[in-house]
């Protein structure tokens, strides 16, 4: 079986899966996406243009290339950011989540269980829905706007803090929105929880984030299922790439063995930690509070993270309210060395790592995307779908494998960079 | 009213990072004023049926890389009326345009080009990314049959009208003065320098430019600023070569 370019993903990729004897004993997901060898670019350049270029590896989220890149580049100039910027950051992360949650749970995810072709045709379809859809999309974009200077490619977070500081009535106007958000992120949830996902069950090492009282996004240490718990600066150490001969982008392993990261592995790894309000809030979904092992339960992943995410970005801005927003003079760098860091991102867990020769200019670059360390294990995913499409015709059969590719989210323009 | 039947439009995307379409489809209330206009025939971030030209207009974001890309970048002007180019990228190289000075042995792989050097284009929307508002007047005038303009003042003018501090005059660098505005000063508003993701104007001083530069940061930063999103300095001996 084979596809042209899978419609509704991030960038261009096809599937090949050979089916034979009721078995899938080949599957390979194939990226169109050319290189642009990102990593060699910022080569040469100064340290404070490493967020600028790299932001640009992704158009649905580069608010997270740019905030990992920063902190990569302040742990190699040895800035410590205030409470402040911190906050600012978190909050303009909240808005990378619920852009790339919504965007691909209505836009994307959504078609499939509805039986709309698209997501125009869902305009004409399901107008309600895809009115949230818009709503969302709007409260996260206008986040993302007023604290990063711009929703697609932000412009004000650089190493050493922001070059500006949001405008407190500007910070009000998006709090004056968030009931409203939370309303529709419940009624999202309600829907992807009341949809039949087909059922595929699988054990799986999940790897993400985590702090020990906090639903990790922005710092924390990586922790995975299999017990192992890392720096993000040792992360040579565990995620190993390899190129494949089909595949421009890299394949990642934890240590050689698959490992899913994302919504669905940071839901596994750090359920406890979800907003009290909206674990109360699943209990009344009947969602249980047991791991997920069914791949496409990422997508409800997604949905209980959007308004987690809501919740969250609802009590930072509370605080930066409560304290006070101070203008702030920039951190300067003290040294320049080499620094790592690690954030997740809507797909997962994204390292950048940098190393700065003595004036400041980059010398080595090392970015290792999401996407990179789902692939693997999307390929074995397929093959579990052969009892199920056995006996369906053709345009079926490719019509799941391609909903299972799509609920891992891939973002292959990140993955190839 | 509407005395004209829809237009049909495809949206294509090379390799790039696909903020361009995710810029289109920013306002969703935007974007379906559009689909009054427009009939959307080819989108595959945002549909499953996509169907292949004549188109009356095509919008190409991106630079090719692969044998496939240049196939269907040539096929898409041989079967659209109006090719517009969309961002950096498509116009200038973008980002990746820098690889071309990289050493040949890293890479491995051919120059980056535009769009422009490959096939013959009608239009330009430029930025990284694109402006959404930009982008739809552009069509709008396509649609009522008028030839849309670029903006053709610097950065410089909007950011003055937007009451920013002028960061050349606190001694840091900008490339506002030689680049063509119409993005509303946005990176100069959120504290950030201009970097010319919109390329130069036609009336840009390259050498003035330098110069103001070269009290405020070394040689070495002020060819890597001015080689962000394509290379202003190319342009710039392109334009003294025309001239000549």
């Amino acid at each position: 079986m084979k596809e042209n370019s899978i419609p509704k993903i991030e960038g261009h990729a096809t599937f090949y899966a050979h089916l034979k004897a009721g078995r899938i004993d080949k599957a390979r997901i194939i990226g169109l996406d050319g290189e642009r060898f990102v990593e060699s670019i910022v080569v040469g350049r100064r340290y404070f243009e490493a967020p600028v270029i790299t932001s640009r590896i992704c158009g649905i989220c580069p608010v997270i290339h740019n905030v990992t890149s920063t902190k990569a580049i302040e742990a190699a100039c040895g800035i410590e950011v205030s409470k402040q910027t911190k906050e600012l950051r978190k909050l303009m992360l909240c808005g990378q989540m619920i852009q790339s949650h919504s965007l691909h749970l209505y836009l994307l995810a959504l078609p499939d269980f509805v039986g709309a072709s698209s997501s125009f045709e869902l305009q004409k379809t399901h107008p309600d829905l895809f009115q949230n859809a818009v709503t969302l999309k709007k409260y996260s974009d206008l986040i993302v706007q007023i604290v990063g200077g711009r929703a697609v490619h932000p412009v004000s977070n650089v190493p050493g803090g922001f070059k500006k500081i949001p405008e407190f009535s500007d910070l009000k106007k998006i709090l004056n929105e968030s009931d409203r958000i939370i309303e529709i992120s419940q009624k999202t949830l309600a829907l992807f929880a009341s949809f039949d996902y087909p059922q595929i069950e699988r054990k799986m090492i999940y790897s993400a984030l985590c702090e020990d009282n906090d639903y990790a996004y922005y710092e924390g240490i990586i922790q995975t299922t299999s017990g192992n718990k890392f720096q993000a600066k040792d992360y040579h150490n565990y995620v190993y790439e390899e190129l494949k001969p089909y595949n421009r982008a890299k394949f990642a392993t934890l240590r050689g063995k698959e490992m899913m990261v994302g919504a669905m592995a940071r839901y596994n790894l750090s359920r406890n930690k979800l907003n009290h309000t909206l674990a109360a809030y699943l209990k009344t979904l009947d969602i249980s509070d047991k791991e997920f092992d069914n791949p496409f339960n990422n997508i409800l992943a997604q949905a209980i993270e959007l308004l987690h995410f809501v919740y969250e970005s609802q009590r930072i801005i509370n605080g930066l309210m409560r304290d006070g927003l101070k203008s702030e003079k920039m951190v300067e760098p003290k040294v320049f060395r080499a620094g790592v860091s690690a954030c997740e991102a809507p797909r997962g867990t994204l390292f950048h790592s940098y190393s700065l020769d003595k004036d400041g200019y980059i010398t080595k670059c090392d970015i290792v995307t999401p996407t990179v360390q789902n692939l693997a294990s999307m390929e074995t995913d397929m093959k579990l779908l052969a009892p199920i499409i056995k006996g369906m015709k053709p345009a079926e059969r490719n019509a799941l494998i391609e909903m299972l590719i799509r609920g891992y989210d891939p973002c292959i323009t990140c993955a190839t960079h | 009213m509407k005395p004209y039947p829809k237009k049909t439009l495809g949206i294509y995307s090379l390799t790039c990072c696909e903020g361009c379409q995710f810029e289109i489809l920013k306002d969703y209330d935007d974007f379906s004023q559009l689909l009054k206009y427009y009939d959307v025939r080819n989108f595959r971030l945002g549909q499953e049926e996509n169907l292949p030209g004549p188109f009356d207009v095509s919008l190409v974001e991106g630079t090719p890389e692969s044998k496939e890309e240049y196939t269907l970048l040539r096929e898409i002007r041989k079967t659209s009326a109006i090719v517009i180019v969309i961002g950096s990228c498509a116009h200038l190289g973008g980002i990746q345009s820098e690889r071309n000075s990289l050493p040949k042995k890293m890479t491995l792989a051919k120059d980056v080009v535009s769009i422009p050097e490959v096939i013959n284009t009608d239009f330009i929307v430029p930025g990284c990314p694109i402006s959404h508002k930009e982008l739809f007047a552009f069509l709008m005038d396509i649609y009522w049959n008028k030839v849309p303009t670029l903006h053709d003042l610097a950065v410089c003018f909007e950011c003055r009208q937007n009451e920013n501090q002028c960061l050349l005059k606190e001694g840091k660098p900008c490339l506002g003065p030689i680049t063509r505005g119409g993005c509303d000063s946005i990176c100069v508003n959120g504290g950030e320098a201009c970097y010319g993701c919109r390329g130069a104007t036609d009336q840009a001083d390259f050498a003035k430019m330098k110069e103001i530069l070269k009290p405020i940061i070394s040689d070495e930063d002020s060819t890597n600023m001015m080689t962000i999103y394509g290379d202003y300095e190319c342009e710039w001996k392109r334009r003294t070569d025309e001239g000549k």
